[in-house]
């Protein structure tokens, strides 16, 4: 009789993990790659959203794709709308930037971003010298 | 005749090496720095920013030379390494307790001597960076005025006639070597009398 409860929680225990390993199978996948596609320069730091999507990239490098989970209702939660941040760094001299588009990753994506020389980018300073010249300008 | 031919190589590849040395590829990306607020260097190197001179200006008259009396010298045209730096206003110049004053031609003059001190900052500001493209360049060239000699000509600068107006002085002959060290902020010119015909 005792030999038949834990056998039947056993299986429970079993079944309960069974079933979860199934839902968490079910979660939504998306990915994102970043190729630094500007010569002589190094990009650090890279970040999409929350997510750190690369340490370094040397000129031509591209990340290896980072994959983020989809948990309806809690951090990850896809779709995500973001800009790119990146450090830009040559020897000791470095500027922190962030792409002016902002890219949306949704479920089964596979993003691709390549920093460009023509890729608009921004710095938070940028709006200290706007607010400036306007009131420069008044 | 072999001994000839040699000689006459080695001159041609002399010539050849003075006309590389020459090429202006030679001057680089340029003889000056940037000031980006933006840019993060944890680097505590001090590095050159200004150059100072002083410009006096005079007019010949009656053997004697005669100053030129204006608040301040303008605009003035600095090169270094054939690279112009941003125009320089000199510091104001205090000309209502200047002494001995007299209207020559177009101009307010004192014999006393005059001189219009000028300070050249090398760091120039970039245009409005909005690409990769350029930030990229920017950090590339970041710093240009190393330590090393340099050319540097004061090619113009706009005098002030008695009514006020600008009137520019081309200064050709005006060149002289910079010694840019380490750890040394800024160099002194020195003095350079011009006379206005």
């Amino acid at each position: 009789m005792k030999a038949n409860k834990i056998k039947n929680a056993i299986a429970a225990t079993a079944l309960f993990i069974f079933v979860m390993s199934l839902m968490s199978c079910d979660n939504d996948k998306a990915h994102i790659r970043v190729m630094n596609a500007l010569p002589n320069i190094q990009l650090k730091y890279i970040s999409f959203d929350d997510y750190s999507v690369a340490y370094s990239l040397l000129p031509g490098e591209t990340s290896d794709a980072y994959e983020i989970v989809d948990y309806p209702g809690g951090e990850n939660e896809l779709p995500v709308t973001s800009v790119v941040k990146f450090y830009m760094t040559k020897g000791d001299n470095q500027v922190y930037l962030e792409t002016k588009e902002k890219f949306t990753l949704d479920k089964d994506d596979n993003l691709f971003i390549r920093i460009t020389p023509e890729t608009e980018l921004t710095n938070g300073l940028d709006w200290g010298r706007q607010t400036l010249k306007l009131s420069e300008e008044e | 005749m072999k001994k000839k031919t040699a000689l006459f190589g080695f001159i041609a590849l002399l010539a050849f090496a003075v006309f590389v040395s020459c090429s202006t590829d030679d001057y680089g990306n340029g003889a000056y720095s940037y000031d980006e607020p933006s840019i993060y260097s944890p680097s505590d190197d001090i590095l050159f920013s200004e150059v100072l001179l002083f410009i006096s200006p005079y007019l010949e008259s009656e053997g004697q030379k005669q100053y030129i009396v204006m608040d301040s010298l303008c605009n003035l045209s600095l090169a270094v390494n054939k690279m112009t730096w941003d125009l320089t206003d000199s510091y104001f110049l205090d000309t209502l307790h200047l002494h001995n004053k007299k209207t020559i031609g177009a101009y307010r003059t004192t014999s006393d001597e005059i001189v219009y001190p000028v300070v050249v900052n090398v760091r120039k500001h970039p245009d409005n960076l909005t690409t990769a493209g350029q930030y990229a360049d920017l950090l590339l060239n970041y710093v240009s005025l190393w330590p090393g000699s340099y050319v540097c000509q004061i090619k113009s600068f706009d005098i002030k006639t008695a009514s006020g107006e600008l009137e520019k002085v081309y200064t050709p002959n005006l060149a002289m070597p910079i010694e840019v060290k380490e750890n040394v902020t800024s160099t002194n010119l020195g003095t350079f009398e011009v006379r206005i015909d």
